[in-house]
């Protein structure tokens, strides 16, 4: 897959071995080792990373220009909640008390002692943008709250 | 020193804060009471939807009848007196009110004078 660096729209370039102008010899176990820079003369002129890679920053690219979505889609934050509850028991075995981010169901961030729920979410923003995270200490009981103040409304 | 709102019976503590989205840096400006009876501090729901915050988390909040409820925790940047919060974890609280918790307040000097009803706040020891 090749695309420029500005990356929207993804362009494909189809490599015609008899006619065309460049040909790219890519050995496969290169792009494990990370990204590839295609160069024209000493000029780049894109980078070739994973499929995987190239959907991740998509959703990265998404959640930078459209961080409004994101506080909307109140069904993904669910489904990262329902994804830490079921990974509780695993979670208490290996970082009990510490405070971990859970994105695409998956542990994407875990906080160092002491660091606290904001502190995390702060970090995950940072290296993947504002995406749908759930991020709770690891405990069997969560904490309670108080204020005092004004009466508090269910949701 | 800083008055207290009068507006209010009894008068109360309140001190302008910024609250900022995390991301976009979208900004308001508020007034918020300090309450150091709450554990932790509250924007109005209005403001989240506003920001188009994304929750973090759901806590359980005990309020003064000691009825529970669970709350969708939001993440915001909130400076106030000079100080940046640069990641603050707040609860959405019914209304208008900002309400300042021990969580913000136990990082700042506060000097309350009830009888002429102003109040003072500062980072630093006052000199």
């Amino acid at each position: 897959m090749l695309y420029s660096a500005q990356v929207t729209p993804m362009k494909t370039l189809v490599l015609k071995e008899a006619q065309a102008p460049y040909t790219l010899t890519l050995d496969e176990s290169a792009l494990s080792e990370g990204p590839v820079q295609v160069l024209q003369g000493e000029r780049v002129i894109g980078v070739l990373v994973p499929p995987e890679e190239y959907t991740a920053f998509r959703a990265w690219q998404e959640a930078q220009h459209h961080p409004q979505r994101v506080g909307q889609d109140h069904g993904a934050f669910e489904r990262e909640a329902a994804a830490f509850a079921a990974l509780l028991p695993e979670l208490l075995q290996e970082y009990r008390g510490r405070v971990v981010a859970i994105h695409d169901g998956q542990v994407v961030e875990v906080g160092h002692p002491g660091e606290s729920v904001a502190q995390v979410a702060v970090r995950v923003y940072d290296r993947l943008g504002y995406v749908p995270v759930y991020v709770q200490q690891v405990e069997e009981s969560p904490r309670v709250y108080r204020i005092t103040g004004p009466r508090l409304g269910s949701q | 020193m800083i008055p207290y709102d009068r507006n209010i019976d009894p008068p109360a503590p309140f001190v302008e804060v910024i609250v900022q989205h995390p991301m976009t840096g979208q900004r308001e400006v508020l007034s918020a009471q300090l309450d150091t009876g709450a554990d932790i501090s509250g924007i109005p729901q209005r403001l989240v939807d506003r920001l188009g915050l994304a929750p973090v988390r759901i806590v359980p909040v005990e309020g003064y009848d000691d009825a529970r409820v669970l709350l969708s925790t939001y993440v915001v940047r909130l400076e106030i007196a000079g100080v940046r919060f640069r990641g603050l974890e707040v609860v959405p609280i019914p209304g208008e009110r900002t309400l300042l918790g021990r969580d913000v307040l136990n990082c700042l000097y506060i000097h309350l004078n009830g009888p002429e009803l102003t109040f003072d706040l500062s980072p630093s020891p006052p000199g």
